[in-house]
């Protein structure tokens, strides 16, 4: 997969916050969970046995007499896992547009390119009503490309589960970081939002990247269709022109309720539209989130 | 049931185009691989179950409407007790015959008015024992009824013995009484109008609402060829001054006449004197201007004009009198007649006298004391010169003669007397003047001679010395007056139906130089043509075939007529009046000494205009006009005796076809709302 550099260029300056302290021996940018001498300065405590000699503030105690020891946040670096939905339904495209599953890749291609650029590490999962591949953690440019030949690879088959996938990826995820799932999330919500509840529960930063064609929102297209499902193979006819409106309803409706469970339990959704150019939907979401963090 | 029109059955399969549309259309549908058929399924759930039922009350809509629409056209009738024919118990039929002259159209050399009583003995004969029946033959009018009754046999000698009429077209006096005998009926009753239905015929008739158990009207069309040309009018008249024919032919065309011009040829006094060819476009009415030439010198001609015969050669002939304008005739009355012809006021008329005599104008000349005995009716007008107070008996005479119509030019002269002045002058006199003054025009453009208020005209060099200063009163106008005082000089008036000029002055040089002026031919002319009533057109009446003649004229109590056709008949005298009234046929009758010799009059009988376009009325117009219980049209190639057996379907059918059209209407409506 070859990735447009101006796409590259113009996310250079942007990075991907963590909402969560990160997890690792190694020294990174994002604040993490342990205590050392260098990193963001938290505060000052009386010496206790075991401390470190050289961690005693000696400036404080030639003033107060006391032995103090300085704590610092240690920084680490940002560990992130990306799962990507590849069952039936993202291979879904209308109007010449690009199908989910390329977009999402696309997508998650250009993010990891952000990561790795950053000396912090990215995984990759690809998910369909399970585990399909899953690549560890890595930094560096050898694991973007691998990442890169995943994605690029990855095909739309077998049914959504994105749930019982999620569950049998968590035990992978060893260290706290981002993980970020692409997916259409058009399956049912209670079938897979106790999953993002567990991974949100267990440290995760959780990103929903919800990657859908136009014509899924809108259903604007003419004329008398037979509509079969990607994934089942049922079929039923009508004419968009008479339901679409309803639809819009329904599908409007889902996805509040989509939106509201996801913020609940403090996972962000991003929606992403395929006729969107990738570079400027996905700069977009890191500049808010820069923004926020 | 049958179908009066059933080629039509032949398309019945296309009612089920909508059907196999619309399964070709489902089978068709587009596949559109999606991945959220589950909400797309929650979307249509409630919306589903109406949606079929919709598609499938469309379908039966469309192919209802078009299955209507096919019966409809294929004119299904109903044997099951609907018609009069099929009817049980009393049945009773009436037959309405259309004799007017459009039925004489031809077509594949028979005419409408024998497909008619062939259409009429059909149906005479499809009647079954207890059937009652009548028949009205008519035109404009009634021409023969023979009220409904049981001796139907006796009906269908009556329809043997109708004929074909001259006259126009007029449906509504027969449907009037065919109204008033159903009335009476009871039982199913059908009334048949047998007609070529043209538009011309319907204009009169009133909507009437049927009588209880109303009358079932069936139309039945004679099928005549809409295109049609005819003579529509002719206004030629023998020029006085040479022995031709002068005028004009008026030809009218309906529809699209095959032919783009049309002979024609003029008869006068039965010799061919002239032909030629008339364009004829359909809508474009076109007029010939024919001159012939006629031999000698009669007072009238017998004028017949025709166009090369159509299918409807009825109205290509016209027959008219050409008449030859009799010469004006005025009785002068010189009421100072002198040895010396330059002093006589009628010298001075004498330009104007003799040029107008050459052109067949009769003057004669008498005293005042003539007037008393004299018959002045065959005088145009009277010219007084210079006239003294009459007579009583004298005066009584020229009055009545004026009142009654005539006309009057008078002169003031010295003989004039206010006391004797003639009371049908307009208004009196003041005493005479002398003026010296020159004359203007008084007239305006309305004034009765406008040709004399006009500018071209040089009234300046003439001068009055001596008149009558008189004042106008009644409907008095003032045509010429003097410059400065502004007295009038010629002025018209009228008295009852007369008409009356006067001069204020003497037509003597010694009072004005008016008569040696140019103006002065002319201004006699133009007021002697106007008090005698020379500028109006003569008024003619038409005689139209049906209509009895009458003639003035003293003879033995009967007299011979040749009709137009050779045969002669009688016509007798009452009161001094001759009358005969069998004019069924256009032509020219004459009415011929009772031994027998030449024809003494002549009268034209033509046909009434109007008949000449012989479209057909309109369905919704007849419906209307007629009323009743429903309304059957049976075209010219259809069975009528099917038409009248049973019940038409057609009014079911069309509302089957508006309901529908509704339903389909409806159920789009909705889907668009949805």
């Amino acid at each position: 997969m070859i990735l447009d550099p101006t796409w590259l260029a113009r996310l250079a300056p942007l990075e991907l916050r963590a909402r969560v302290r990160t997890e690792g021996a190694a020294a990174g940018r994002h604040a993490g969970l342990r205590r050392g001498l260098s990193g963001e300065f938290i505060g000052q405590r009386p010496y206790a046995v075991g401390d470190e000699w050289r961690r005693i503030d000696w400036k404080a105690y030639a003033r107060t007499d006391r032995w103090t020891v300085r704590e610092a946040r240690m920084e680490s670096p940002l560990s992130s896992t990306l799962f990507l939905d590849v069952s039936r339904s993202m291979a879904f495209s209308a109007e010449g547009r690009l199908p989910k599953i390329r977009y999402a890749a696309l997508l998650l291609s250009l993010l990891a390119a952000v990561l790795v650029r950053r000396q912090e590490g990215c995984g990759l999962g690809l998910v369909n009503d399970h585990v399909v591949k899953h690549v560890p953690s890595r930094t560096g440019a050898e694991a973007l490309a691998r990442l890169m030949s995943v994605l690029e690879g990855a095909s739309a088959a077998g049914a959504t589960d994105i749930g019982r996938a999620l569950d049998e990826a968590r035990p992978a995820l060893a260290r706290r970081g981002v993980v970020v799932v692409a997916s259409d999330f058009l399956q049912p919500l209670e079938g897979w939002l106790p999953s993002f509840r567990r991974l949100s529960a267990a440290g995760h930063d959780v990103i929903a990247f919800q990657v859908l064609d136009p014509v899924e929102l809108s259903l604007a297209i003419s004329g008398s269709r037979r509509f079969e499902d990607l994934e089942t193979g049922g079929g039923m006819t009508a004419d968009p022109e008479i339901v679409g409106a309803r639809y819009r309803a329904l599908m409007a409706e889902r996805q509040r309720r989509l939106t509201r469970s996801l913020t609940g339990m403090g996972v962000e959704p991003a929606l992403f539209e395929t006729d969107e150019p990738i570079d400027v939907a996905l700069a977009l979401f890191l500049r808010r989130r820069m923004e926020r963090l | 049931m049958t179908f009066l029109s059933p080629l039509f059955l032949v398309v019945l399969p296309l009612a089920l185009l909508p059907a196999l549309l619309h399964f070709w259309g489902r089978g068709r549908s587009r596949i559109f691989p999606f991945s959220h058929v589950a909400l797309l399924q929650e979307a249509v759930r409630d919306w589903m179950s109406w949606e079929r039922i919709r598609r499938w009350a469309l379908l039966a809509a469309r192919i209802g409407l078009l299955t209507a629409l096919i019966l409809f056209w294929s004119r299904p009738v109903l044997h099951r007790g609907g018609g009069a024919l099929s009817a049980s118990g009393q049945r009773a039929v009436l037959l309405l015959v259309d004799a007017s002259y459009s039925l004489g159209a031809t077509r594949e050399g028979r005419t409408a008015f024998a497909s008619v009583l062939a259409r009429g003995r059909d149906i005479l004969d499809n009647t079954r024992a207890g059937d009652r029946a009548g028949l009205i033959v008519y035109s404009d009018r009634v021409e023969s009824e023979l009220p409904i009754t049981e001796d139907v046999a006796r009906v269908r000698r009556e329809l043997a013995a109708a004929r074909l009429t001259f006259r126009p077209t007029d449906v509504a006096p027969a449907v009037g009484l065919a109204r008033q005998w159903m009335r009476k009926e009871s039982g199913a009753k059908s009334a048949v109008i047998l007609s070529d239905l043209a538009a011309h015929g319907w204009r009169n008739v009133v909507s009437s609402t049927a009588p209880r158990g109303g009358i079932g009207w069936v139309l039945c069309e004679a099928g005549t060829a809409g295109d049609n040309a005819a003579l529509v009018g002719a206004d030629a008249v023998l020029d006085p001054a040479s022995d031709r024919l002068r005028g004009r032919l008026s030809v009218a065309a309906w529809g699209a006449p095959a032919r783009p011009e049309r002979p024609w040829s003029l008869f006068v006094n039965g010799r061919s004197l002239a032909r030629g060819r008339v364009p004829v476009l359909g809508g474009v009415a076109a007029a010939e201007f024919l001159s012939a030439p006629v031999a000698g010198r009669g007072a009238a001609a017998e004028v017949e004009a025709r166009l090369d015969p159509d299918a409807l050669p009825a109205d290509d002939p016209l027959y008219w009198m050409a008449a030859r304008p009799s010469a004006p005739s005025f009785l002068i009355v010189n009421g100072a007649p002198n040895l010396s012809p330059v002093s006589d006021e009628a010298y001075y008329l004498r330009p104007v006298l003799e040029a107008w005599a050459r052109d067949g104008a009769r003057f004669q000349s008498v005293l005042p004391s003539e007037l008393a005995e004299a018959d002045l009716s065959p005088w145009n007008a009277l010219v007084f010169l210079n006239v003294g107070p009459l007579p009583e008996r004298a005066r009584r005479n020229v009055e009545g003669y004026v009142r009654g119509g005539g006309g009057l030019w008078t002169t003031v002269g010295d003989r004039w007397e206010e006391s004797g002045r003639l009371a049908v002058l307009p208004s009196g006199s003041g005493g005479f003047r002398d003026v010296d003054e020159g004359v203007i025009s008084g007239g305006r453009e309305n004034d009765p001679l406008p040709a004399l208020c006009s500018p071209e005209w040089d009234w300046k060099s003439a001068r009055v010395k001596r008149l009558l200063a008189w004042t106008p009163g009644g409907d008095a106008r003032v045509l010429l007056q003097t410059r400065e005082s502004r007295l009038p000089v010629f002025l018209l008036g009228s008295a009852g139906a007369g008409r009356v000029a006067v001069l204020t002055t003497s037509v003597d040089r010694d009072w004005t130089n008016l008569p040696a002026k140019p103006i002065f031919p002319v201004l006699c002319r133009e007021a002697l043509s106007h008090i005698g009533r020379l500028d109006a057109p003569p008024e003619e009446t038409p005689r139209v075939v049906g209509e009895p003649l009458e003639w003035k004229r003293r003879g033995a109590g009967t007299g011979k007529i040749r009709r137009p056709d050779g045969s002669e008949d009688v016509s007798t005298e009452r009161d001094g009046r001759w009358r005969y009234e069998q004019t069924d046929l256009p032509g020219f009758y004459r009415l011929l000494d009772a031994v027998g010799g030449p024809a003494t009059i002549a009268v034209n009988v033509d046909r009434s205009k109007g008949e000449g376009d012989l479209s057909l009325v309109s369905r919704d117009h007849a419906a209307r006009a007629l009323g009743g219980t429903g309304m059957t049209w049976v075209g010219p190639e259809e069975n009528v005796g099917r038409a009248l057996e049973g019940r038409p379907l057609a009014p079911i059918l069309a509302r089957l076809i508006l309901a529908f059209f509704a339903l389909e209407t409806f159920l789009l409506w909705r889907w668009r709302k949805s």
